[in-house]
């Protein structure tokens, strides 16, 4: 669909397949490390190690030939990184689980919200502060109202108090 | 690994002091807030619908909520590493299944004894019962007898290596003189499946699972490893019966607290879960499966712990059953 | 067997079993939507409540709850590409790309009227023929779950959308995922880096949600023009003419297909859906549309998914063996009511055997009832912006998570994957043969071994036994099928240099 009639058989490299090629390679590389504690065992009588030693091969191959591949089906570069909205995605979703033990549901809800909307500039202060009380509600509705599940809404350190 | 978990048990030490005042405190209301009791396996087995069962007789003795949270996975290692570090203030409670016992033995680089908590009270549990597949042509013992002293071995399904069933399974292949092969399933109804269709010779599953199968045409119930009969297996002879009296496998459940738990606060909560076991309504619920009742609290639970403990370190060595870490 | 069904339905049609009916329901659909959170730990926590209500009352409610939360796990598939359970991973492939198309409302529809239908059969087959079929159920043993799955390994790569070598590739990926935790035949931990959260392994929902959810909201932050199209059309909220003609033979297909895989307790739910998207990619005239929005990839596996909800009872009912974890819970809750679920059940308690049967398919209607009139108030959800919409799923996200195992294990480890997820994307490789791979993976490896136990280290059982034999006869048909045009693109490419 997207194909370039003209590049076919000219020889660019894919830099996509070749990234993805190594990735494997490498995944399979630490697969083998790791499974070197493993007993292989034999076909007949497979041990923990004999199934990964078949993956890991495959997956290596698989890189190998997707390398391969890449040499010539080309060309497609690597694309520029989101980072600042990945960072902060990741990091609101890493600080729920940071904090959910420590603050309680209300504030590590809202911790997220806050975060997560620094990823997007159309946003204003307001309209973040309503967002986060709306879903600090809704979370105490759904979670704590609805199914009851085991965490504390509120800091548990103010609960034990 | 000695000294580290000793500096551990210190800063533990250390710890608790610092919190006694507020221990002090809470011991005088407790309990002034829900209980939780922390379930070391995901919801549906056997010690989540025994505790979920007594929390109601507990709520209404306590007089404050009794909440149960699943903590499953890591062969119950998770549950137990998390209510190990639990504050001992009679809020955290663990259930402990005789598996997360058996994985004490097993495992060594746990970051938790059997010296991290307080035992409570043990509430008893369910015997095993042995089931053969009919369709791999075993309808007696004595046919079983014959595979398991055939050249090749049996085959006995089990939910994996460490489980009851499987050291169970090898005791009494054991004693039996013979040879067997664990297969392992992931869990006990894919085993049942398995001898269902004549694909595993043999299988230890619970006595409430074994009655179950009593009337399938698939599989035969052939022992109980209890003591006496079962009532709701009453034709099916006992281990002992057959000649094995050494088998004595069974699953059972009980309540500890992280170590440390004030004195009077375990009693309460022990003389609690004692008398829901005792309520008719449990027995007239859990009975008929073959719940056989074996309450024993404090001292008497934890010397019966160790006195597990010990039992399955000698089948572990014996029978050269091994993971790595 | 009119007579025992009539009896079914005046046991389940007393107001009393009707309201339980619905209020399962209504439960189910609600926690099938919120991303992990599932129908296992729902049930767990209303198991204590049902032990005050009548057994066939408390099983009516309970089921109802499993085939709900089914239900709704393709509602969120569909609107945000957030697959929470295994069976609705394939739902997110056409089911979103129709969303993004503005056909959320018709995809929604299909789903709730193919399940219908689809739960109206299976559960005449169960009625009919449970017993035969439970025979059949037992027949298939290590060797032939092995087959199967293997066959459903290589066509699954049917299911690339670009390179097909890059679609194997992340199968393998998947494969490898698949290995860490315990190994089911020795007991040994496998990759765990030392973490006991990973003994059982890598949590399914941890990866599809970063893998799906966390990486299509940095996608589309990026692109804000992706976002704007969710928003602009939202579309009729019915089915067309023509989608309806297209969608009634995938919804056929998929209910004989997930009728038949139901009855497989070791995995024929999950590989259900599977199989019927790819059926349905072969033998549908459209299915060149596939990968952007073809109602037949929706119909199919939801209609499939659906049958097989009801004829995994089977086993159960039959034999008292479950066919997955709910199923198990449901068992222990019928025997505190002190009844056995096994062979002799159907004569010693009819009315719970009809009864139950003729609320599946109460509860199936009910769905519909509930499900039609919401898929307006959930297509409305589209109309909400983005801003607002990404941290909620966030949040949602974040809690179901987090709530699989109260593990804030689990929430790192979607991290770490919607990373991958995004990596991913930027190679252009497709994530959801890795899904495949790592569901299928970990069972391949099970039956293999498990075969090669029981059969004493002889391999030959694989073709000595006739369905597995049959079973890899299609799967090598399959791989060359594959393979040799690939093979004689490449020879026409070097004979053109």
């Amino acid at each position: 669909m997207q194909q370039d009639p003209v590049e076919t058989s000219s020889g660019r490299m894919n830099a996509k397949d070749i990234a993805t090629g190594v990735f494997l390679i490498a995944i399979a590389a630490f697969g083998f490390f790791l499974n070197l504690e493993n007993q292989q065992g034999t076909a007949a009588q497979m041990g923990p190690g004999y199934m990964p030693m078949l993956i890991f091969s495959l997956l290596a191959i698989l890189g190998v030939a997707v390398i391969v591949g890449g040499l010539r089906n080309g060309p497609d570069p690597l694309e520029r990184w989101a980072l600042k909205e990945l960072v902060l995605i990741l990091g609101a979703m890493a600080a729920f689980g940071v904090l959910i033990e420590r603050l309680g549901l209300a504030l590590s809800v809202a911790t997220v919200v806050i975060i997560s909307t620094l990823a997007d500039r159309s946003h204003s202060l307001r309209s973040v502060a309503g967002l986060t009380i709306a879903l600090v509600a809704i979370c105490w509705l759904v979670f704590i109202l609805g199914l009851n599940l085991n965490v504390s809404f509120l800091p548990p350190a103010l609960t034990e108090l | 690994m000695i000294s580290r978990r000793n500096v551990l048990i210190g800063a533990g030490t250390v710890g608790s002091m610092a919190l006694m005042s507020s221990v002090a405190k809470a011991q005088a209301e407790w309990p002034a807030r829900p209980i939780t009791i922390t379930i070391a396996n995901a919801p549906g087995g056997d010690d989540d619908t025994l505790s979920r069962f007594l929390a109601e007789t507990l709520t209404s003795e306590l007089g404050q909520a009794v909440v149960i949270e699943n903590r499953g996975g890591g062969s119950t290692t998770i549950g137990v590493t998390a209510a190990s570090s639990a504050k001992p203030d009679g809020y955290s409670i663990l259930c402990l299944p005789t598996s997360g016992l058996v994985q004490t033995v097993l495992r060594d680089r746990l970051p938790y004894t059997l010296d991290s908590f307080t035992p409570i009270v043990g509430i008893g549990g369910y015997p095993l019962a042995l089931i053969a597949s009919k369709k791999a042509g075993i309808n007696t013992i004595d046919d079983l007898m014959a595979a398991i002293h055939s050249p090749e071995g049996v085959t006995y399904a089990t939910a994996g290596v460490g489980t009851i069933a499987h050291l169970t399974g090898t005791t009494f292949i054991r004693e039996a003189k013979g040879k067997g092969i664990n297969v392992s399933y992931k869990n006990n109804p894919d085993g049942i499946q398995g001898v269902a269709g004549g694909f595993t010779q043999m299988m230890f599953v619970s006595a409430r699972e074994g009655a179950i199968l009593k009337n399938d045409e698939n599989v035969t119930v052939l022992a109980v490893t209890s003591p006496a009969r079962t009532s709701n297996l009453p034709d099916v002879p006992t281990t002992a019966e057959l000649g094995y009296p050494q088998i004595d496998g069974r699953v059972w459940y009980g309540y500890l607290a992280p170590a440390g738990i004030p004195a009077d606060v375990a009693s309460r909560f022990s003389a609690a879960v004692v008398k829901g076991v005792q309520t008719p309504k449990f027995q007239e619920r859990f009975g008929p499966l073959s719940f056989q009742t074996d309450l024993k609290t404090g001292d008497d639970f934890k010397a019966f712990l160790v006195s597990e403990q010990n039992r399955f370190r000698k089948i572990i060595t014996e029978n050269d059953i091994k993971l790595n870490k | 067997m009119i007579d025992n069904l009539a009896l079914g339905l005046s046991v389940a049609m007393t107001f009393h079993n009707l309201g339980f009916a619905f209020m399962g329901c209504l439960i189910g659909t609600a926690i099938g939507v919120l991303p992990g959170i599932g129908p296992l730990a729902t049930i767990a926590l209303l198991l204590p409540l049902t032990f005050t209500l009548d057994p066939v009352t408390a099983v009516i409610m309970l089921s109802g709850i499993y085939y709900g939360a089914q239900y709704g796990g393709s509602t969120s598939a569909i609107l945000l590409n957030l697959p929470g359970e295994v069976t609705a991973v394939v739902t997110t492939l056409e089911g979103h790309k129709m969303a993004l198309k503005g056909r959320a409302g018709a995809a929604l529809a299909v789903s709730a009227l193919g399940s219908f239908f689809a739960g109206t059969v299976a559960t005449l087959v169960v009625a009919a023929s449970g017993p035969v079929l439970t025979s059949f159920a037992l027949s298939f043993g290590p060797a032939e779950y092995f087959s199967l799955i293997l066959l459903g390994l290589i066509i699954a790569t049917v299911l690339a959308q670009g390179s097909i070598l890059k679609s194997i590739a992340m199968l393998a990926l998947g494969l490898a995922l698949g290995l860490v935790g315990t190994d089911i035949q020795s007991g040994e931990v496998r990759f765990s880096l030392g973490f006991f959260e990973l003994f059982e392994g890598i949590d399914f929902v941890a990866v599809a949600m970063g893998i799906f959810g966390i990486a299509e909201i940095v996608r589309n932050l990026e692109n804000p023009e992706n976002r704007n199209v969710t928003i602009s059309k939202v579309g009729s909220l019915m089915l067309t003419k023509e989608e309806f003609r297209r969608a009634a033979p995938s919804v056929l297909r998929g209910t004989v297909v997930g009728s038949v895989l139901g009855i497989l307790p070791g995995g024929g739910l999950a590989l259900s859906t599977f199989a019927s998207y790819i059926l349905e990619r072969r033998v549908s005239k459209y299915g060149h549309e596939f990968g952007t929005g073809a109602i037949e990839g929706v119909a199919g596996p939801e209609s499939a998914n659906n049958a097989a909800s009801q004829t995994s009872f089977i086993p159960m009912l039959t034999l008292g063996i479950p066919a997955n974890a709910v199923m198990a819970l449901i068992i222990g809750g019928l025997m505190i009511h002190g009844i056995q679920p096994g062979p002799g059940v159907i004569q010693a308690q009819p009315e719970l055997f009809w009864g139950l049967i003729a609320s599946m398919w109460i509860g199936n209607l009910m769905l519909l009832v509930i499900n039609l009139p919401l898929i307006g108030v959930w297509v409305s959800l589209l109309r909400l912006p983005y801003r607002y919409l990404y941290p909620t799923i966030l949040v949602f996200c974040a809690i179901g998570v987090y709530s699989v195992n109260y593990s804030t294990f689990n929430v790192f480890e979607t991290v770490l994957f919607g990373l991958v997820g995004y990596l991913l994307f930027k190679l252009r490789c497709e994530p959801a043969p890795l899904l495949i791979g790592f569901v299928l993976g970990p069972m391949l490896e099970e039956y293999l071994r498990r075969t090669m136990v029981v059969s004493r280290g002889d391999p030959m059982v694989f073709i000595e036994r006739p369905v597995s034999a049959v079973l890899l006869a299609i799967a090598a048909l399959a791989l060359l099928t594959m393979l040799l045009p690939a093979i004689r693109r490449k020879k026409d490419e070097a004979l053109e240099e």
